[in-house]
């Protein structure tokens, strides 16, 4: 049967599935040793206190336990993960100037066009490093920066609020594999957004994991000053491999009082990725914070973004889907601490498995004493497209205020038989009915992402469900 | 003071645990060694005694018939052998800790070291069988009656032949002030077609901890349904497991509670579907009240095969004061597609439609809160068909001070 | 309007016999449909006649255990549904499902792809179906929101017309039984018909227990159903013996023959 039927173009299936050479790039021996944290500190050329940081957070990566209650990371083997890899070239501002492997890859990933379209920024990391940063004029006239992490921590003007921030949110004590970001972190973005300062167009990071038996740390932290406003779209690809690789990436968010900040994640990395990653928010009074999340690659994914409503009057929304196809195992959801009066949270989160894939909701929202007057709503969708897989839903409440108003709604189940007849009745093939009402299920996500983004995700969405029937 | 020995029991786990920082993943429950008999079992006519251990028999035996429940609830391999050297098998989703479970008979709500433990420190011991066909005309009455530094408890197995019906009932309550526990592990089986109405009453005072814990096993077409009301015990834990194993098998479990002082109220269910079209609504209502804490563990498992099934899981919860605290955790697992899942909470406030029809009527918020404490004491009182619970119930509110009005039984 | 010969036959049911659960619901139906008639299928509550709707349109719910159903020539009896509506057969449900997240209008341009003349593109598609909208008093609005939900029943009706005028078939399948007293929706399916068979030349099945929707319609044949079994057949005229006398004589006689 033809297959022109949907308005999104059919998408190849190697858009994300291919690899180049590691010919002239730098790869440290696998491993965790103080010997390799000293290395990889060495290369940076960091200031004292960041080797400090390292290796301190490698005693306590060394003393803690992983986690027991997810899915298993057994198949990671930290012995055998390269924890640095430093592509062949430094960090450029035009596409051009970078070596042709890593720019093809770029180009077919169709970051550069992205950027010509409607990006105000792009900042683009291949393996340990960022090989491109750019910001259009416009917003550096603004005061607004956008830069490597690393960079800007050379930069005596920003080093400081670096040394202030960094992994205050999320501290290494936090869990295993933050405390391992902690020891090995490598690249990543800083942006500062300055008072009352409003981007109308998005800032980008790409970040792409190319060698294999890798692990990929970078560290993104985000300042969004009282009043302004910033839309930050991250995305995430890798090839595949027959070894694990590992994403242990960090980000943190502050915003300001008044301040509004839209994080947008698409995530694809390729089904033998561990994706730790963890992100972390905090609000200032009247603050804002909105999480677009989609979760559509690794083996095993443990992803809960956390919002913390610190301030007054600070909110959270959160917009996830996870879609979980053979042999993945993805825990994803969100948490969500209300700490002040008047703070409110809406999540609304819809996962999908097939295939034999598992996924799991998992969340916490916690009211402290402090949240008066406060109200969280979750809503999270299930849909199971057939009987090999697995969703689960693992909601935690914690609330220690009487007057909050905390809501909650899960519901599991298939897509009806009814609708599949009523659709094939009127011509549609069983295979483009079911693709139908699962982009249907997914739409206040898709609705949520900047357009392109949208169109990627309906292309995954298709793309998974091709072969879905019988 | 009469030296007694304490052991800390680990109790009412989630089999899918979630993060350890928010500490709900389990309890812990202090209990005291020594034995007291403060336990009466009445057994009516038309039941017979059966053999020690009746319920494991009878669950044990209809499991056996099924032994597609009996395997590995997934085909998803333990990680030794999905590893190949460094190599992963990609193609196979990575284990969660729940899938890891083998599925078992039966289980212990409170979990099998508290199911144990309830068990060897049992005064009063019983089995019980209701012949087929046969409908209790009286309930099978449990009166557990706490004893200082000592643990009361009673051990009880239903079993509940093909078409029959009987109604069980437990009230733990406090007769003199003290500190000990009291207690009761249950196991009830209902065969095909079987009915079983379980009620249990914590009626205690606050230097008691109550550990009320049950075992269901249904069989085809069989139908139990449990009331669990908390009205007092300064810690009490409350643990239900059914095993919907037979095709059709449904559980309705309702849960009122009104938390008081410092009291600690917890609570785990669950409750696995693995019989075609099972259904299952768990239905949790109650108030908190002063600064007293609860959990309240949901566990819904809707295991392969189960087609048809439909799980739901309501809760609300009424925070009257500012120091209480509330934790929830409302889990739905789920690997089987022709099924539905649902849960719905609200925590913090009546509905607004519930306070708008109170206050219109002249009721202040506050007093709307008051009365829905009041009122779970009244509607104890009024559901119980047994004279000596309501009773207790009557004591207990006049001991702490609820206004509660109760019409004298007859 | 084509004559009752064999040729011109369009549908033939023969020995239907079709069951749920394990449980046989239609017991070996005979029907046969000449290309540009209006059939009208009646019967009391529960005889089965949106059943049989259903399983001539292929629903997964319902298992064929015996008997065949041909259309246009060709055996249908094990096609998928999509495939029987790509070979021109059409069933309106009672009521259509809701399907959040999916606008009408690209649900309807789903339906219409593949077929021939209304490969329409992106612009041309739209002004179509709002025509179409038009031609039915259905605000063109409805195109952008998702379909069925929050549909009231007249909406829901139209949706279904809708598709009808669309998707132009050789046979429409109407499911009528519980529109019948419902003003509103009368008028929308007499106008739906209208349109159908005006535009198409179409072949009519109208499955009703209720004689109002026939008012305007010229019928050919009536077929009467009771437990899942065709009991009687006849000229137009058994309409009116039928709005009189009820379905009582043929559920005696459908009881007499069972016993």
């Amino acid at each position: 049967m033809a297959k022109q039927h949907s308005e999104v173009a059919d998408i190849d299936r190697s858009l994300y599935d291919f690899r180049y050479g590691e010919e002239g790039f730098e790869r440290l021996d696998a491993g965790l040793t103080p010997e390799i944290v000293r290395e990889i500190s060495a290369k940076k050329d960091e200031p004292e206190w960041m080797l400090e940081f390292r290796l301190k957070s490698l005693e306590i990566y060394k003393s803690m336990s992983a986690p027991d209650w997810g899915p298993s990371i057994a198949g990671l083997d930290m012995d055998n993960i390269v924890t640095y890899v430093k592509p062949n070239t430094d960090q450029k501002s035009d596409w051009e100037s970078l070596p042709d492997d890593v720019k093809n890859t770029f180009d077919r990933l169709g970051i550069p066009q992205a950027e010509r379209a409607y990006l105000a920024g792009v900042g683009a990391q291949y393996d340990s490093e960022l090989v491109y940063h750019n910001m259009q004029d416009t917003a550096s006239k603004m005061g607004i920066v956008y830069s490597g992490i690393e960079e800007a921590l050379h930069d005596p003007k920003w080093e400081p609020l670096i040394r202030e921030k960094f992994m205050t949110l999320i501290p290494p004590t936090d869990h295993k594999f933050a405390a391992l970001h902690g020891a090995v972190w490598s690249g990543g973005s800083f942006v500062y957004v300055p008072k009352d300062t409003k981007l109308d167009f998005p800032l980008q990071s790409y970040f792409r994991l190319n060698a294999k038996g890798a692990g990929q740390f970078e560290h993104t932290l985000i300042i969004v000053e009282d009043g302004a406003d910033l839309h930050f779209i991250e995305g995430c690809s890798a090839p595949k491999y027959n070894v694990a690789n590992l994403h242990a990436g960090a980000v943190e968010l502050f915003v300001g009082k008044n301040a509004h900040l839209r994080y947008s994640t698409i995530e694809n990395w390729s089904k033998n990725m561990y994706n730790l990653n963890t992100k972390r928010s905090v609000c200032d009074e009247g603050g804002s914070i909105e999480w677009v999340s989609g979760s559509f690659g690794s083996h095993v994914g443990y992803l809960y973004p956390m919002s913390i409503l610190s301030g007054r009057k600070s909110t959270c929304t959160f917009t996830g889907i996870t879609f979980a196809g053979q042999g993945q195992n993805l825990d994803t959801g969100c948490k969500v601490v209300l700490a002040a009066p008047d703070t409110s949270a809406a999540i609304e989160t819809k996962s999908i498995s097939k295939g034999g894939g598992v996924s799991t909701f998992r969340s916490s929202v916690v009211a402290t004493e402090k949240a008066e007057n406060s109200a969280a709503s979750v809503s999270c969708q299930s849909l199971m497209l057939d009987a090999d897989s697995r969703s689960d839903t693992i909601p935690a409440m914690d609330i220690r205020c009487k007057n909050v108003d905390v809501g909650h709604e899960a519901t599991i189940g298939r897509i009806s038989d009814d609708t599949v007849f009523y659709l094939m009745s009127r011509g549609i093939s069983e295979e483009e009915a079911r693709t139908m009402v699962v982009n249907g299920f997914a739409d206040p996500v898709s609705k949520e992402l900047p357009l392109e983004y949208a169109v990627e995700m309906n292309n995954l969405i298709k793309l998974e469900m091709e072969g879905a029937i019988g | 003071m009469v030296e007694t020995t304490t052991t800390t029991l680990r109790a009412n786990a989630l089999i899918s645990p979630t993060w350890h920082r928010l500490d709900m993943n389990e309890a812990e429950v202090d209990v005291v060694d020594s034995i007291a008999d403060g336990i009466e079992i009445h057994v009516p006519e038309g039941a017979q005694e059966a053999e020690f251990g009746a319920f494991a028999t009878a669950a044990l035996a209809a499991w056996a018939t099924r032994p597609d429940q009996a395997k590995t609830q997934n085909n998803t391999q333990p990680d030794d052998e999905i590893l190949n050297g460094s190599e992963v098998n990609l193609d196979l989703a990575a284990t969660s800790p729940v899938t890891r479970d083998m599925p078992q008979a039966f289980e212990h709500g409170m979990g099998r070291t508290a199911g144990e433990w309830l068990a060897a420190h049992a005064a009063k011991t019983r089995a019980v069988r209701v012949p087929a066909g046969t409908a209790l005309a009286e309930p099978i009455v449990v009166h557990a009656h706490g004893k200082n530094a000592a643990a009361s408890v009673a051990s009880l197995d239903v079993v509940v032949e093909e078409g029959a019906s009987a109604q069980v009932l437990v009230c733990f309550d406090a007769p003199e002030a003290g500190e000990g526990v009291i207690g009761s592990t249950l196991g009830v089986f209902a065969d095909a077609d079987a009915h079983v109405d379980i009620q249990t009453v914590h009626a205690a005072s606050d230097g008691f901890t109550t550990m009320d814990d049950t075992a269901l096993f249904l069989d085809d077409d069989a139908r139990i349904t449990v009331r669990h009301t908390v009205l007092g015990a300064g810690k009490s834990f409350v643990g239900l497991a059914g095993n919907l194993s037979g095709k059709r098998s449904d559980v309705h479990v309702t849960t009122r509670y009104v938390g008081h002082g410092e009291e600690a109220l917890d609570f785990n269910y669950l409750l696995r579907h693995r019989g075609e079209k099972t259904t299952c609504l768990m239905d949790a209502q109650g108030v908190l009240t002063d600064e007293c804490t609860k959990i309240l563990r949901g566990t819904i498992d809707l295991a392969c095969g189960c087609a048809g099934a439909e799980g739901t899981e309501t809760e609300s919860v009424i925070l009257a004061d500012e120091r209480v605290k509330n934790n929830s955790i409302p889990i739905i697992l789920c690997s089987e597609d022709d099924v539905a899942g649902n849960h719905g909470a609200t925590i913090g406030h009546m509905r607004p439609e519930q306070l708008n029809y109170l206050m219109s009527r002249g009721i202040s918020q506050e007093a709307a809160e008051r009365l829905f404490a009041t009122a779970t004491f009244e509607d104890a009182a009024i559901t119980t068909p047994d004279a000596y619970t309501r009773q207790a119930i009557a004591k207990l509110a006049a001991e702490i001070g609820v206004p509660a009005q109760f019409d004298e039984a007859e | 309007m084509a004559l009752e010969t064999s040729t011109g036959e369009l549908l033939r049911v023969s020995g239907l016999t079709a069951s749920v659960d394990e449980k046989e619901i239609l017991h070996g139906i005979d029907l046969s449909v000449a290309q540009g008639e209006t059939h009208v299928l009646m019967g009391p509550n529960g005889a089965g006649k949106s059943t049989l709707g259903h399983v001539v349109m292929g629903d997964p719910t319902y298992n064929v255990t015996a008997g065949s159903i041909v259309f246009n020539g060709q055996d249908v009896t094990t096609l998928s549904p999509d495939k029987r509506s790509h070979a021109g057969m059409f069933l309106s449900f009672q009521a259509p499902v809701e399907i959040p997240g999916v606008p009408l209008s690209s649900f309807l341009r789903a339906a219409a792809a593949g077929r021939e003349g209304l490969n329409l593109k992106g612009k041309q598609f739209r002004k179509h179906t709002q025509e179409l909208c038009e031609e039915l008093d259905f605000d063109p609005a409805y195109l952008d929101r998702e379909l069925g939900v929050g549909f009231s029943g007249g909406e829901k009706k139209k949706l279904e017309m809708l598709q009808l005028l669309l998707l132009k078939p050789k046979l429409a399948i109407l499911d009528e039984t519980d529109s019948g007293l419902d003003v509103d929706a009368l008028s929308v399916v007499s106008r739906g018909i209208d349109a159908y068979r005006h535009t198409c030349d179409g072949t009519l099945i109208i499955i009703t227990h209720n004689t109002r929707i026939l008012e305007r319609v010229d019928v050919d044949r009536v077929h009467v159903m009771v437990k899942g079994r065709m009991v009687h057949e006849g000229p137009a005229s058994l309409i009116e013996k039928i709005d009189t006398e009820g379905f009582e004589q043929f559920e005696q006689a459908a009881q007499a023959a069972q016993a």
